[in-house]
């Protein structure tokens, strides 16, 4: 494999949109095999979770349409691993 | 596969009320506008009776008429009201999120709240009011009479099970606050008899 096998981001997210509709729907996501979803920052509307998602080949592409589909979107990406092995 | 069907609507329903909180906005506009519709049938009714209608076909005819105002008033009511609220309220996310939200299930949410509230806004005035015109369609035109008093009994059991049902919602007793509503009904009728008394 030499896609991307790690990626962390920072979403923001409506506040009343339940935080697990989102981890879950990223988890049905094409390469990716485990998210992992932490709060952030709480504002008045809107919260930013910073979202660990890990697989072989994790589309992009895909990710960022799921995001956006649900009603979120992605304020930037913090971190993100790819080669032919995993580092750490 | 229905109850596949039928399991992943709830779970849809779930996750749209857990965005909107549609659900408690729409047990509050049930109970108001259902007692809104009971009433406006009882009073109706009473007119009619006041004013010496024997014919249950009139009775039916303006009961009628009014089931369908009442109806089409709380839906139109609640469409208008209910989307000029949501629509402030998406309008306002966008801003927090600096984006459109068109085409994003979270709109879906807010589309179908704003539906299923007006739904439910014209359908309780409309059911409740038929439920109490019901005497008319079934008793025979010689048992006007006791078409009459047989609805007033009716609109006194639609009041009651609202308020109970308001009493379920809030933790009180059922049986206070569904004789609240039936206190309120029966005012209703001695307001409607003594306007009756004064134009004798």
């Amino acid at each position: 494999m030499s896609g991307i096998m790690r990626l962390v981001i920072d979403v923001q997210k409506p506040i009343n949109l339940p935080s697990v509709v989102l981890a879950v729907e990223l988890s049905k996501a094409k390469g990716v095999d485990a998210v992992d979803l932490q709060i952030e920052e709480v504002e008045h509307r809107v919260e930013s979770a910073k979202v660990l998602i890990e697989g072989d080949n994790i589309d992009m592409d895909k990710i960022k349409a799921v995001i956006e589909k649900i009603g979120a979107s992605i304020q930037g990406i913090d971190r993100i691993s790819c080669g032919k092995r995993r580092i750490g | 596969m229905l109850a596949s069907f039928l399991k992943k609507q709830r779970e849809r329903f779930e996750y749209y009320d857990t965005i909107t909180g549609m659900s408690e906005i729409v047990r509050r506009t049930f109970v108001n506008n259902g007692f809104d519709g009971a009433l406006t049938m009882l009073g109706v009714l009473l007119g009619s009776f006041i004013a010496d209608i024997d014919n249950p076909i009139i009775v039916i005819k303006l009961g009628l008429a009014t089931a369908i105002a009442v109806g089409v008033s709380g839906l139109t009511g609640a469409m208008f009201a209910e989307r000029a609220e949501r629509r402030r309220q998406l309008k306002e996310m966008e801003k927090a999120l600096h984006r459109s939200l068109k085409g994003t299930t979270y709109k879906k949410a807010y589309d179908f709240a704003i539906l299923f509230t007006a739904l439910v806004d014209g359908f309780s005035p409309f059911i409740t009011s038929l439920i109490i015109l019901l005497p008319f369609f079934v008793l025979l035109p010689s048992q006007i009479e006791l078409a009459y008093q047989t609805s007033a009994l009716i609109a006194m059991v639609v009041f009651f099970l609202l308020g109970a049902f308001l009493g379920k919602v809030s933790n009180d007793s059922m049986v206070m606050t569904g004789a609240k509503l039936v206190l309120a009904g029966l005012f209703c009728m001695l307001l409607i008899f003594l306007l009756e008394g004064l134009s004798v």
